[in-house]
Formats: structure tokens, C-alpha cells, sequence
């Protein structure tokens, strides 16, 4: 696992033996990374190989039965201001009586503070992260009457709200449509642009290459962290989905893309 | 009639109104909380508590006896939370384990009250089953009291409930103690439920805190409104049913509460306007007839195109060949256009207005259009054009319509060769 990058600066997120279970049979197992600042990370596995339940040990949401996490060297509890958490979409009972701006309005909620009603200039601020994810005409649309892209957006819009300085997302691209794959994605890159680190669980192995800076590989234990260019290999490829063949067809595909693409630059 | 409205009425419809009103606010958190039954597992948890409060302290003091009812119903709402966390039940389950047990302890401790010959078990009965008739003037101060502190919890806490029970895990990462506002919603509940037990009975407060937010959600889509008009539904219903039951001696005021409410269920289900099933039926009927009227001007243009001639009158048989429409059908659109202006009728078949034409023309406008996108854009065959474009004649607007001819760069033949006639056109 190469430390080259990480070591020139600091990490967003550093995990330290942790092991998760929820039954009897652990579902995380001695997860050793260090995720560095200022990046977009993904993390990758095929299902149920962990990925949610480590974002859920970083925010505290599950306790770990081993190890320990630091959130930009302090535990996660003085550092709820610095992260948005965004879960899968099916996590919230979207038929609740509330429309999409008041679902952004809530990453404000801390902000605003107890007992306090959000004032127009939150409504506005709201508004904005809604318009920068291109659908601030349907602020007043019932959550339940939004597709499920939509729905996505409005929990990315939220987590924007909380401007935080760390992005934690999992599936943030589950039923999103290319073209607003890639309006969020220009959103991320520019938010790391900003020394913003955004950490999404992603399954679309084709995109990794491409679009991100650090890959961690996740498959139970942990498979391999690093650069894409260095972790993202057919190899722990291999290791990481192992017999599953259309996974790893598509990545070994992408994969000889890129060679190719390199070989045609020299 | 005036006769009626005494003090003891005044007491009764007061009463019964600020309590329905409370239960219609604390339910519609349940409701939300998909939890709408957890109320009636801690009504009928409250049995227990009132037959071991008797038993302790020998006599019917009341304070005694709603706290006993009050600690019962909350340990089962601590039960039925351990057994969703311990086992892999699910909530309805859950809330039955808790709801039987409970009761079944309390009808138990009854039967050994009666065997143990502590007296007459009458008073605790018609604890459960209530009597809002014998309502006092301290009973209303005590309710007026619960409803304020409901209330004012609710508001302040009122952003925070909403983002804890829509979003749990996001509240928990930001800090907020989901927990502790659980708890606080349940203590709520518990608190109005086993307040209103005496004075409504078992039946009446679980309907009291699921019919009104039930009727309210019906009518809107904010959780403010919906607050309010649950507990605007809870009351009305409280007072009329109140007063209802007063002038007829023969309904109690219970039932008759629950009858009024249940009425305001069924109306809001039929009549709100955008969930409401009559709104949804007229809106499906609407859109039905538009294309039923749609079709038909179509059919006469393309009929008048043919022959050149759009003044032209085009005869029943035609227009009936062209799909499969009964005679019965075919008037009935005719009727329609005709009272519209139109279609006119002449003794040999129908004619377009003027209008008419007009109105033809722009069905007509957007079917070839959009056979022409999806020639052009998609590539489809020119043999799957046709049924596509024949349901998106009718959903296109004016906006649209500009956009497809920008892009399409204002073609004047579709893939058919046929002529896309302009607005202007006569
Ligand atoms: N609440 C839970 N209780 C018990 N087991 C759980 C729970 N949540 C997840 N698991 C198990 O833990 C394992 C890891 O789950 P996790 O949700 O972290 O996977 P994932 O990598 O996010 O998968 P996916 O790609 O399907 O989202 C799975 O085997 C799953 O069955
Ligand atoms: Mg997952």
C-alpha cells in the first residue's frame, strides 16, 4: 500500500484496527486506512462487502467492537461540524409530509441552532444548494413526488448546506442518470478544488479511473488503499471482487482503456 | 334548544375538545413515526398500572391511579422498544407482544381485585371505558394545563422532531439526541393517553390519536399544516360529538366522538384535493375526455385534409370507421365539441368551426412533430411513430412545442411525408 501522496498531507480519516459486527460474524475485520485530505476518494466492493457499515463506524452511527477512528485527528464527536453524511437514498421514509427545501434546510439545522426558526436568509442559503444541483424549481415539490435522481440531489443539496469539510456519501449515484453524474461530479471536484475531501462508496467500476484520486479497496478486510493509479489494479481487483467475472470484466475493460489511452499520449 | 347548553354541557364540549385536540397532535407524531397502533398498546397497558395503584394504595384516589396507569404504559413502551432491539420482530409484532401481555396482566389483577373482595372493581372498569358525561370543571383545568404543555413542547422542539424522526441517522451524526426526543414524544402520548382514559375510554383515545392525523395528512404535505389541522379535525370532532351525544341521550359521547371523526376520515379520504380519490377520478376523467375530444378533431382534419377542403362535412359513417368508435361514444364527443363551438352539427355528419380548425390543427401540429423527433433524434422505424405520438399529442405544451420546433429546425413534412400544418393555417 503505497503512503507516497498521503504522506505530504494530512489525513482526513484515519482508521485504525477496526473490526465491525453486527451479529456474531464480523462485517468489517482489522481495517487499517489512512484516507488523506483534500481528495475524492472512492471506495469500492462488491455487496455487502462492508462499504456502508465503514462509513456508519466513521459518523459514529455503529459502534466498532475493535479499534478506533479519527476524523482530522479527533474523534468523530468533536467533528460532527466539519462532516456531511449522506446515507442510501431507501434509508428515509420519503412519504414524510415535508418538500425539498425543507429536507436541504435541516443540513442548516445546526447552524440555526435549538428552538430557532430558520430565518429567509437560511431559506435562501438552501435554495442555492438546490439551484446548484440544478433542480431549485422543485423546492416546493413533496419529497415523495421527486424521482429517485431527484431525491439524491436534494440529499446532496443538504450536505452541501452543511458546507463542511469533509463529504461522506454513500451511493450517491444509485439511479442518477450520466448527465447528472456529471453535474455532481464537476460539484466535487470543485468542493476538492476548495481543500474539501470527498469520500463516496461507488459501484461503477468503469468511472474509478477516471474520476477519482484515491481508491480504497473493500472487501471485509481491507484489500488495498492508495492512488488510483497505483491501488487500482486488476490485481486487487481480483483479490477484492474475486470470482465475481462481470465486476471484474468491466474494470479489466477499463483498465486496458486507460493503457491504451497512455500509450496513445507517448 | 338552548336548554341544553348548561354548565355541565359547556364543561363536557370544553373538555372534549381541548383532549381530542391534544391526542390529534401527540398521534400525528406516531403516525408519522409509523407507529400509529403504539397508542393503542399503551391504553391498554395502563390496566395493570390502575389495578396495582388500587391494590397498593386501598383506595380510588385519582392522582394514585393515573400514576400507576401512566408507569405501566410507559414500561410497555420500554418493552416493545427491547424487543425491537433484542429480536428481529418488526414493529407491529413488537407492539402486539407488549399490548397483550400487558392487558392480559391487567384483566389478571382485576379478577384477583374481585376474588380478593376489596369491593366493587366498578370504578376501576369505567376508568377504562370512560364516562366524558361526568366531566368537572377540574377535569377541563387539568386538560387545559396538558394541552398548553403538549403544545409548547411540540413548538419548541418542533424543527428537531421533524429532522429526527424523517432522518434518524443524520440527526444522531449531527448530534442530535435522537433518543431523548423519542423518549419525549412517548412520554407525550403515554401522558395523553392515560389522561383521557377515564373521561374517553380505551377505544375512543386510540381513535382520538390516529383517525384526525390520519384525515389531516390527507389534506396536506407540510408538517406545521398538518399539525394544525389534525388537531382543528380532532377537536371539531370532540365537539360535536360531545354535543351530539348531549342532545340525544341514547349516543355516548364516546362512540359519538369517534363516529364524527370517523366521518371527517372519510371525507377527507374522498374530497381533499390532490390525494383525494374524487379529485384523482375527475383528473383521470379529465384527461380521459381531452384525448377522447382530441382524437376526434383529428380524425375530421385528417378527413378534410384528404379531400382539400376543411369547410367540408364529414359523415357519421367516416368517422366512426376510423377507430372503432360505438355511434354512442361518437356523439357523445361530438356533443362536447359542439357545446365548446367548436363542431357543428349538419344532418349529414359534423363540420369544424373555425375554431375548430384551429384546434384540430394544433393536435395535429404536435402528432407530426413529434413523429418527426423521434425519426429524426431517435431513429425509431416510421412504423412505431405513430402509437407514441398519438399519447404525446396531448401532453405537450406550448413551451415544448417551441423547443421540439427549434430543434427540429421548423420541418414542414413529418417522417410520412404529410404536411405539418402551421398555427396560422386556415
Ligand atoms: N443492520 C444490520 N444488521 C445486521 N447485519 C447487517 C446490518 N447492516 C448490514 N449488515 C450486514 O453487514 C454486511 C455489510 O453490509 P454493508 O451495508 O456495509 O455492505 P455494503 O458494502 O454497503 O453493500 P452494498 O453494496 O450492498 O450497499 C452485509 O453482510 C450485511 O448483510
Ligand atoms: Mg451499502
Amino acid at each position: 500500500m503505497s503512503q507516497r501522496r498521503t504522506a505530504a498531507t494530512t489525513a482526513a480519516i484515519e482508521v485504525h484496527d477496526l473490526t465491525v459486527s453486527y451479529g456474531a460474524k464480523p462485517v468489517l475485520w482489522d481495517v487499517d486506512v489512512l484516507i488523506p485530505a483534500g481528495q475524492i476518494v472512492a471506495i469500492v466492493g462488491p455487496n455487502g462487502a462492508g462499504k456502508s457499515t465503514l462509513l456508519k463506524a466513521i459518523v459514529g452511527l455503529v459502534r466498532p467492537l475493535t479499534g478506533w477512528i479519527k476524523v482530522f485527528d479527533a474523534p468523530f464527536e468533536q467533528r460532527r461540524a466539519w462532516v456531511a453524511y449522506v446515507p442510501q437514498r431507501e434509508s428515509v421514509d420519503w412519504d414524510f409530509p415535508t418538500d425539498a427545501l425543507d429536507v436541504v434546510m435541516m443540513g442548516l439545522y445546526g447552524q440555526i441552532g435549538w428552538f430557532r426558526r430558520p430565518s429567509r436568509e437560511h431559506r435562501q442559503r438552501a435554495l442555492q444548494c438546490l439551484e446548484q444541483l440544478g433542480i431549485a424549481h422543485l423546492a416546493q415539490r413533496q419529497i415523495s413526488q421527486l424521482s429517485g435522481g431527484q431525491q439524491q440531489r436534494v440529499f446532496l443539496a443538504r450536505a452541501l448546506a452543511q458546507n463542511p469539510k469533509l463529504y461522506l456519501l454513500d451511493e450517491p449515484f444509485a439511479g442518477v442518470d450520466a448527465a447528472t453524474e456529471d453535474t455532481i461530479f464537476r460539484i466535487l471536484r470543485q468542493l476538492r478544488d476548495q481543500g474539501r475531501t470527498v469520500v463516496v462508496v461507488h459501484h461503477d467500476l468503469q468511472t474509478v479511473a477516471d474520476r477519482f484520486d484515491y481508491v480504497v479497496l473493500l472487501n471485509l478486510r481491507l484489500i488495498a488503499a492508495g492512488p488510483v493509479e497505483e491501488a487500482f489494479t486488476a490485481e486487487n481487483l481480483q483479490r477484492t471482487y474475486g470470482g465475481r467475472l462481470t465486476a471484474l470484466a468491466y474494470a479489466a475493460e477499463t483498465l486496458l482503456r486507460r493503457d491504451v489511452a497512455r500509450e496513445s499520449q507517448r | 334548544m338552548y336548554g341544553f347548553i348548561d354548565f355541565t354541557l359547556l364543561n363536557v364540549l370544553a373538555g372534549s375538545t381541548l383532549l381530542c385536540a391534544v391526542a390529534a397532535l401527540v398521534g400525528t407524531f406516531a403516525l408519522l413515526r409509523r407507529e400509529a397502533l403504539l397508542g393503542d398498546a399503551l391504553a391498554h397497558a395502563a390496566l395493570p398500572g390502575i389495578c396495582l395503584a388500587y391494590m397498593i394504595v386501598g383506595d380510588k384516589s385519582l392522582p394514585a391511579l393515573l400514576a400507576g396507569a401512566l408507569a405501566t404504559a410507559l414500561t410497555a413502551a420500554a418493552c416493545h422498544r427491547f424487543i425491537l432491539w433484542a429480536s428481529p420482530l418488526k414493529e407491529d409484532a413488537a407492539l402486539g407482544i407488549s399490548l397483550s401481555v400487558f392487558y392480559g396482566s391487567g384483566i389478571v389483577l382485576l379478577t384477583k381485585i374481585q376474588g380478593l373482595g376489596f369491593g366493587t372493581q366498578a370504578g376501576l372498569k369505567s376508568f377504562l371505558f370512560g364516562s366524558a358525561a361526568t366531566m368537572l370543571p377540574s377535569d377541563v383545568k387539568f386538560l387545559v394545563a396538558l394541552a398548553l404543555v403538549v403544545a409548547v413542547l411540540l413548538g419548541l422542539f418542533f424543527k428537531e422532531l421533524k429532522l429526527a424522526i424523517f432522518d434518524p441517522e443524520f440527526a444522531t451524526t449531527q448530534g442530535y439526541p435522537v433518543r431523548m426526543l423519542d423518549v419525549l414524544l412517548t412520554m407525550l402520548l403515554a401522558g395523553v393517553i392515560v389522561a383521557g382514559l377515564r373521561i374517553a375510554g380505551v377505544v375512543l383515545m386510540v381513535a382520538a390519536t390516529i383517525v384526525p392525523p390520519a384525515a389531516a395528512r390527507q389534506w396536506s404535505d407540510r408538517l406545521g399544516i398538518v399539525l394544525l389541522l389534525a388537531a382543528l379535525l380532532g377537536g371539531v370532532s370532540g365537539a360535536l360529538g360531545a354535543y351530539a351525544s348531549a342532545v340525544s341521550p341514547w349516543l355516548k359521547t364516546g362512540p359519538a366522538i369517534v363516529v364524527v371523526g370517523s366521518m371527517l376520515f372519510l371525507l377527507s379520504v374522498l374530497c381533499s384535493p390532490r390525494r383525494g380519490v374524487l379529485a384523482r377520478w375527475l383528473r383521470e376523467r379529465h384527461t380521459r375526455l381531452r384525448i377522447e375530444e382530441d382524437h376526434l378533431l383529428r380524425d375530421l382534419y385528417l378527413v378534410c385534409e384528404e379531400r382539400g377542403d376543411f369547410a367540408a362535412v364529414v359523415g357519421f359513417v367516416d368517422l366512426l370507421g376510423m377507430r372503432g368508435l360505438t355511434p354512442g361514444q361518437l356523439r357523445r364527443v361530438a356533443h362536447r365539441l359542439i357545446s365548446r363551438g367548436l363542431l357543428r352539427s349538419e344532418p349529414d355528419g359534423l363540420r369544424l368551426t373555425d375554431r375548430g380548425i384551429r384546434a384540430a390543427q394544433r393536435v395535429v401540429i404536435r402528432h407530426r412533430l413529434w413523429e418527426t423527433f423521434l425519426s429524426k433524434q431517435l431513429n425509431l422505424p416510421s412504423d412505431h411513430l405513430h402509437r407514441d405520438a398519438e399519447e404525446m399529442e396531448h401532453v405537450i405544451d406550448d413551451a415544448l412545442l417551441r423547443d421540439l420546433q427549434e430543434q427540429l429546425g421548423y420541418p414542414t413534412t413529418d417522417p410520412h411525408g404529410r404536411r405539418i400544418p402551421k398555427e396560422t393555417d386556415q
